[in-house]
């Protein structure tokens, strides 16, 4: 097991080494470059040549590429062109934001989800199984922002009872008081993205439990006399963990996506609207940054997701 | 001796609806099935594939539900029992399994599965219940450390010897053993052949062996049951069947098996066809349509049951 650990991380750093060079050259590809973007008009020819000098964007791009892993080794991920702030503290302000609405939206949607997909996977085909299918479905091919405004405009606007907006209310600090506030400024963006995920989880663990019932070893675990509370959730429920989890890992991959749009909506200070804002002013460190973090945490989801399937599948460890 | 189980009239149909607007077809697996079951004894359960045997296996021990007819196990009718009732007579009667990989839980050590059972139904507190399992498997073959193996890492043969150790765990009185060797290599098959043999020696079982080798069924049953389309053509001992099958397509089987010898040329019955489907209800006897001695009744009259001095053929040639 452990030396299977060490070979996915091994994995994982080249992974993370070609995701980051290939951020780097493809960003570069970008049509203009920042310090015409950022300059005054009335500004001269030698004052644009001096700022990309300051940035040091007048140099060959290997060399560029050079001084951006020997930085990225220190930790520094640049400056951002436009806040003219480190890169990583800006980053280190909004990553938390994200994660809390990730982590709570992952866990809440494999807590609903999972057991919702065991369990109408084993009734098949009953109304239960029909209605939640159906529910699944809806919640898949909504499209996001949609919903956002929707449940913004309902619940922020006509009844008036959630904030329309941001993850706190400013002035509100410390205590039960400030963790209230954040949880009911979460409200929205967590049902919005609820939406979207519960469906994959219940649809996916739905199908992988209806082929497990189906096997051998569940009529053997009959055979013996099991219970069938402990067929379901002992003998068929673990082994059709290994296609949820793998897509438990893509899907985290995949929030990303998801965060952007949601985050924009909600006017929530996290990683993805701080996506979409670099984007529009063409902030390259803050590009750069973000994708990297964001490379990092889907390729350490990539191999917690791999251990977790060898520990819940033995036959994968000895290949 | 002593009549251990007695199936009754035994019948399992499977609605086949094969798009949402055809008709629903009936697919008549087991029809109308009986026999007796007596302590001790190997019953052979030969036939084509679908031909109902491996349902009759699996009906008479409830892992699927019957559609009609009874089960009684000494005297008790078991058909329609259910919830702990059913959990509890499990103990009694366990099944082998055709494919030894796939009966077994893949996340779940072997000493796992076999001990599963023993813990479940409270025969013995968890410390003894664990030397048990290593009693099982040094008694199946294997070595006790091979406890902590997962299924994958065995042999095929070591996997069915595992599934027989987890089918004793209980100590059943019957075992159904569904073709538990057409899925291993020949010299593979015999080694289990020969232990269902011992252990039956040693224990007393009492088997139902579902097969569609002769030979195999041959060397182990002491009765057997012809079945084709879900019906049994005939059921006598394992000599009579051998030496003087009454039904046609029981003598278009026997004349299939190999004699190894190579001057000895008997002539072989090759039947038409292949087996119709049992969703295809046929008129008069089920076997006419590919049978060498079909008369005219037989596509009229769908024979029953008789009773030649304990030879049982389902065939008009035999009526009066």
């Amino acid at each position: 097991m452990g030396r299977y650990v060490l070979k996915r991380l091994y994995k994982g750093l080249i992974t993370f080494f070609i995701t980051i060079t290939l951020t780097f050259f493809i960003l570069r590809l970008m049509p203009a470059d920042p310090a015409t973007l950022l300059m005054d008009p009335r500004m001269s020819e030698a004052h644009r040549q001096q700022m990309l000098q300051e940035f040091g964007l007048d140099k060959p791009l290997i060399v560029q590429y050079f001084s951006f892993l020997k930085n990225l080794l220190k930790g520094e991920l640049g400056i951002s062109f436009m806040q003219k702030r480190p890169v990583m503290d800006i980053i280190a302000e909004k990553l938390p934001w994200t994660l809390l609405l990730m982590i709570t939206t992952q866990v809440t949607t494999m807590l609903i989800g999972i057991p919702l997909g065991i369990y109408s996977g084993y009734k098949r085909g009953t109304l239960f199984d029909q209605i939640v299918n159906a529910v699944a479905i809806f919640g898949i091919s909504i499209f996001v922002p949609w919903l956002g405004f929707t449940l913004l405009y309902i619940f922020g606007y006509n009844l008036a009872i959630l904030p329309v907006g941001g993850a706190y209310t400013p002035g509100i600090e410390g205590g039960l008081k400030y963790f209230l506030d954040v949880g009911k400024h979460l409200i929205l963006p967590l049902i919005t993205l609820m939406a979207i995920y519960l469906a994959n989880y219940v649809l996916y663990t739905r199908g992988s439990v209806i082929d497990v019932m189906s096997e051998d070893y569940i009529r053997t675990a009959r055979s013996k006399g099991m219970k069938e509370r402990r067929v379901l959730w002992k003998h068929a429920s673990k082994n059709a963990m290994v296609p949820t989890v793998t897509t438990a890992g893509l899907m985290i991959g995949r929030m990303v996506g998801g965060a952007v749009l949601t985050e924009t909506v909600f006017a929530y200070p996290g990683v993805g609207r701080m996506i979409y804002q670099a984007v529009s002013q063409q902030d390259f460190p803050i590009l750069q940054g973000a994708f990297i973090i964001l490379a990092l945490s889907v390729i350490i989801m990539n191999i917690v997701t791999d251990v977790l399937c060898a520990y819940l599948d033995p036959r994968i460890k000895l290949n | 001796m002593e009549k251990i189980m007695e199936v009754v009239n035994l019948k399992k149909y499977f609605t086949l609806k094969d798009s949402l607007f055809s008709r629903k077809r009936v697919l008549r697996a087991v029809d109308d099935v009986s026999f007796e079951l007596y302590k001790g004894e190997t019953l052979g359960l030969v036939g084509e594939s679908g031909s109902g045997k491996s349902t009759t296996g699996r009906t008479i021990l409830r892992l699927t539900e019957p559609t009609s007819g009874q089960i009684f196990y000494h005297g008790q009718d078991i058909s329609n029992i259910n919830g702990e009732k059913m959990r509890e007579m499990r103990k009694n009667m366990q099944m082998i399994f055709q494919d030894p990989y796939a009966s077994l839980n893949p996340r779940m050590t072997i000493g796992e599965s076999i001990l599963e059972p023993i813990l479940s139904h409270g025969l013995l507190e968890s410390k003894e219940a664990v030397n048990r399992v290593f009693e099982l498997l040094e008694l199946v073959g294997l070595d006790a450390e091979y406890y902590y193996r997962y299924p994958h890492q065995f042999s095929g043969g070591q996997r069915q010897r595992v599934g027989i150790a987890r089918a004793l765990a209980l100590k059943p009185e019957i075992i159904v053993a569904d073709e538990p060797v057409s899925a291993l290599d020949v010299s593979v098959q015999a080694q289990i052949i020969n232990l269902f043999k011992d252990l039956q020696e040693k224990f007393g079982f009492t088997y139902v062996f579902i097969a569609h080798d002769l030979s195999v069924v041959k060397y182990l049953s002491d009765r057997i049951a012809v079945m084709y389309l879900g019906e049994i053509v005939e059921l006598c001992s394992k000599d009579e069947l051998f030496n003087n099958p009454l039904h046609p397509y029981s003598i278009a089987l026997m004349s299939a098996i190999p004699v190894p010898n190579p001057r000895r040329k008997e002539k072989r019955i090759i039947l038409e066809g292949d087996i119709p489907s049992p969703a295809n209800p046929i008129k008069g006897c089920r076997f006419s349509s590919r049978c060498f001695k079909k008369k005219d009744i037989c596509s009229e009259v769908h024979p029953q049951l008789i009773d030649i001095n304990g030879h049982k053929v389902r065939c008009h040639q035999y009526s009066q």
